[in-house]
């Protein structure tokens, strides 16, 4: 899948044209190359923030729809909503949302899943991201 | 000239005729006070009493709830009034976007008008902007601590320099028609595009609402890293770029922190 970010200082992308999110690794044999092991090893961090979307979406539903609210009173409604989340999150109380990612690393709440990244090209890649990319990618396939 | 004056003075009388028409029909031919069977307020006490029913009502559990009411009174701001109780507002707005609920529905339930509703609502929401600018932030800013998850030796130490990703999604939203277009994104819903930013823990870091769906996500995170770059969770840099030889630059480079994109 290609990436809607391009590598930046600071910032890692995944390797574009490549096979990407893991679900198509589910069913697929074993990665092949520095690429696709990169590009797997990425998405299974990742996830991290499909899955805070997903437990997002799931609680407040209104971000399915905002309602016909003035434009900045629909950022704030989003805003307080990742706000609440966060609050929830620090706040050490069990909650049924949070508990059922806790439990499986790999689980992603459907809402998430609609994410299609934009095909677009991107420009002002970054080589040093690139060469680190690559020495990782080459240091993932290498060990035993 | 006398007939004069008495035309000015018959057009003064029914002037004040009409105001005063106005004024009883603005103040004292008002519709009934509500006489609810059970008031908002009980309705969400109730709630708060079943953990269930509050989990399906305000999207989290009555601990929850009571906590966050009081983290909102003592340093947010929220007060209750002459009308309305602190409780009662804040299981509103969380009902209006739990569920979410419209506003006549608020109205209906609540048994309050839809312009007691509106107060209400931003009276919350107010307060949960102030919360969201103190929650919404990384634990350390110095990124000093390396979360367990990147032990785990399938990411050690390719990724131990790792503080969190960051992606964009879209959320649906109703437009006025003047802003149709901009709003329209690639499946052809109207949408704002909102970039955020998260660490290992679940918890957002960054979050930038307000750009409309049609906007590439490039775009948004340009401005999340210049225009809010004082409050983005760069990964600390500066030290990296010293003009040295490659080689070192990649190892300097292996002890800055790096996000994971999308």
């Amino acid at each position: 899948m290609d990436s809607g970010y391009p590598n930046r200082l600071g910032y890692l992308a995944p390797y574009k044209g490549t096979k990407y999110h893991l679900q198509e690794y589910r069913d697929a044999p074993e990665p092949q190359g520095k690429e696709e092991t990169f590009n797997y090893a990425h998405s299974c961090l990742r996830n991290v923030i499909e899955r805070s979307f997903g437990v997002l979406k799931m609680r407040w539903r209104i971000l399915h729809q905002i309602p016909s609210y003035a434009p900045h009173k629909q950022s704030q409604i989003i805003v307080a909503c990742c706000a609440l989340h966060n609050f929830i999150r620090i706040s050490g109380i069990g909650d049924r949302h949070f508990a059922r990612c806790d439990r499986d690393d790999n689980y992603v709440p459907r809402e998430a899943s609609e994410n299609q990244p934009d095909p677009e090209e991107v420009e002002d890649e970054s080589d040093l991201m690139n060469e680190f990319r690559d020495s990782i990618a080459y240091a993932l396939l290498n060990r035993s | 000239m006398a007939e004069l004056e008495d035309a000015e003075d018959d057009d003064a009388f029914i002037y004040g005729m009409y105001q005063y028409a106005l004024h009883i029909d603005k103040h004292l031919n008002r519709a009934e006070y509500r006489q609810p069977a059970m008031t908002g307020l009980e309705w969400v006490q109730r709630k708060l009493g079943d953990s269930k029913a509050c989990f399906s009502m305000f999207r989290m559990s009555p601990p929850m709830f009571h906590r966050l009411h009081d983290l909102l009174v003592q340093s947010y701001g929220l007060k209750s009034s002459a009308k309305s109780t602190s409780v009662e507002a804040l299981g509103m707005f969380l009902w209006m976007i739990g569920a979410p609920q419209s506003f006549r529905q608020a109205e209906d339930r609540f048994e309050r008008s839809l312009g007691t509703v509106s107060n209400m609502l931003n009276k919350v929401l107010k307060c949960m902007v102030k919360l969201a600018a103190d929650i919404i932030k990384p634990v350390d800013p110095q990124f000093r601590t390396m979360h367990p998850r990147l032990r785990n030796p399938r990411f050690y130490p390719y990724f131990k320099d790792c503080i969190g990703g960051i992606d964009g999604t879209h959320v649906p939203c109703v437009v006025p028609n003047d802003k149709f277009v901009q709003h329209l994104c690639r499946k052809g819903m109207t949408t704002q595009n909102v970039m955020a930013v998260c660490d290992f823990d679940m918890r957002f870091t960054f979050v930038l609402a307000g750009w409309p769906g049609s906007v590439h996500d490039m775009r948004v995170f340009n401005d999340g890293t210049t225009t809010y770059s004082h409050v983005f969770p760069h990964p600390p840099a500066g030290t990296h770029l010293s003009d040295s030889t490659f080689g070192s630059l990649l190892f300097n480079y292996m002890n800055v922190n790096f996000f994971l994109l999308m």
